[in-house]
């Protein structure tokens, strides 16, 4: 009689746990899906960094071409018997491939021509990337800063050295 | 009566919102494993660009004797005297190395190349005044993502260490 009453009582506990309602089922997919959905933009993200990679390798490229101009400019002043630093008067300027230095305190925008070639002649396409150069002379030695500027104030600074003397 | 099982209303009800959840999921993973190619083909694409750019760049900042050529540049390498011809090839839109495809149509289709070379200054003293001081290229194409195309415009600019001396051999 007493373990027929204590079958009959754990069945009764048995029978109080019930099976998932519907509001919980629901619940369960809204968590996977939230979790999902975040892995989702997770690697939507990672696109979109990965085209900002792409910027960064451009204005790379374009911050390294801003030394080489005033490497190049200095090179044409020696060929030409010159001072090494002269056209390059300013402290801070923009030049494009035209060699021509343009005095500016602030960032000249690039603009693709006719030719696809980064210039600062805004008859062209706007880009995302403008240019600086800051030129701190001395009398023998001067240090040349290239900085890039590109989309949401990203910036890209290369610096290196030049002598009055070649290469 | 408290104990009785799903009907058959419930259970279709269930078995609906678990196929729209199977049928939502799985929509959101293929779309998923899509963003993923298109990345990984990207970075792919970029990084073979950039080490291109990258080699032509060492090359010309040591090399000598530039020249241009019909869509393209050459040049000799410093270190050991081979000839090097960086050339457009309209045909395919790759850049040729040497005839050998460098930036290649598979990963990225080259619309436009443009070399631009300056410098050929002045007449005097020990200075090579024909040599060009400073050599651009532009190189704008389609960078290949699967299914995704995009546009990408690079520029190199090289001042050649070599191009101010007179008298610069290769082989040294």
């Amino acid at each position: 009689m007493r373990v027929r009453q204590l079958q009959l009582q754990q069945q009764g506990k048995s029978l109080q746990s019930k099976s998932q309602t519907i509001l919980e089922i629901l619940l369960a997919l809204l968590v996977f899906s939230i979790a999902f959905i975040s892995l989702v933009i997770l690697v939507n993200n990672y696109l979109k960094i990965l085209k900002t990679a792409k910027d960064i390798i451009i204005a790379n490229f374009l911050a390294q071409e801003g030394l080489e101009l005033v490497i190049a400019k200095r090179n044409i002043n020696k060929v030409q018997r010159n001072s090494w630093f002269y056209d390059l008067s300013y402290n801070k300027f923009c030049i494009d491939v035209n060699l021509i230095p343009q005095e500016s305190n602030d960032p000249c925008q690039l603009y693709l021509n006719n030719n696809n070639q980064f210039v600062h002649d805004s008859s062209g396409t706007p880009t995302l990337f403008s240019r600086l150069i800051i030129l701190d002379k001395s009398t023998d030695i001067a240090t040349v800063t290239s900085m890039v500027v590109y989309s949401e104030n990203q910036e890209i600074k290369l610096e290196t050295v030049i002598t009055d003397w070649l290469p | 009566m408290k104990n009785k099982g799903f009907t058959i209303l419930e259970m279709t009800v269930a078995i609906l919102i678990f196929l729209i959840g199977i049928a939502v999921i799985s929509g959101l993973y293929i779309n998923l494993v899509k963003q993923y190619l298109i990345s990984q083909n990207l970075q792919a694409s970029l990084g073979n660009v950039k080490l291109a750019l990258e080699k032509i760049w060492r090359e010309m900042k040591y090399g000598i004797n530039f020249a241009t050529t019909t869509n393209g540049i050459k040049y000799q390498r410093v270190n050991d005297c081979a000839n090097v011809e960086i050339k457009y090839d309209t045909a395919t839109k790759a850049i040729l190395y040497n005839s050998s495809t460098l930036i290649g149509p598979n990963y990225f289709e080259v619309n436009n190349f443009t070399i631009y070379a300056t410098g050929s200054f002045g007449s005097q003293g020990d200075y090579n005044v024909t040599s060009f001081k400073l050599i651009t290229i532009s190189l704008s194409g389609i960078a290949k993502a699967k299914s995704m195309d995009i546009p990408v415009n690079f520029q190199i600019s090289v001042a050649p260490i070599n191009s101010v001396f007179a008298s610069t051999s290769c082989g040294f």
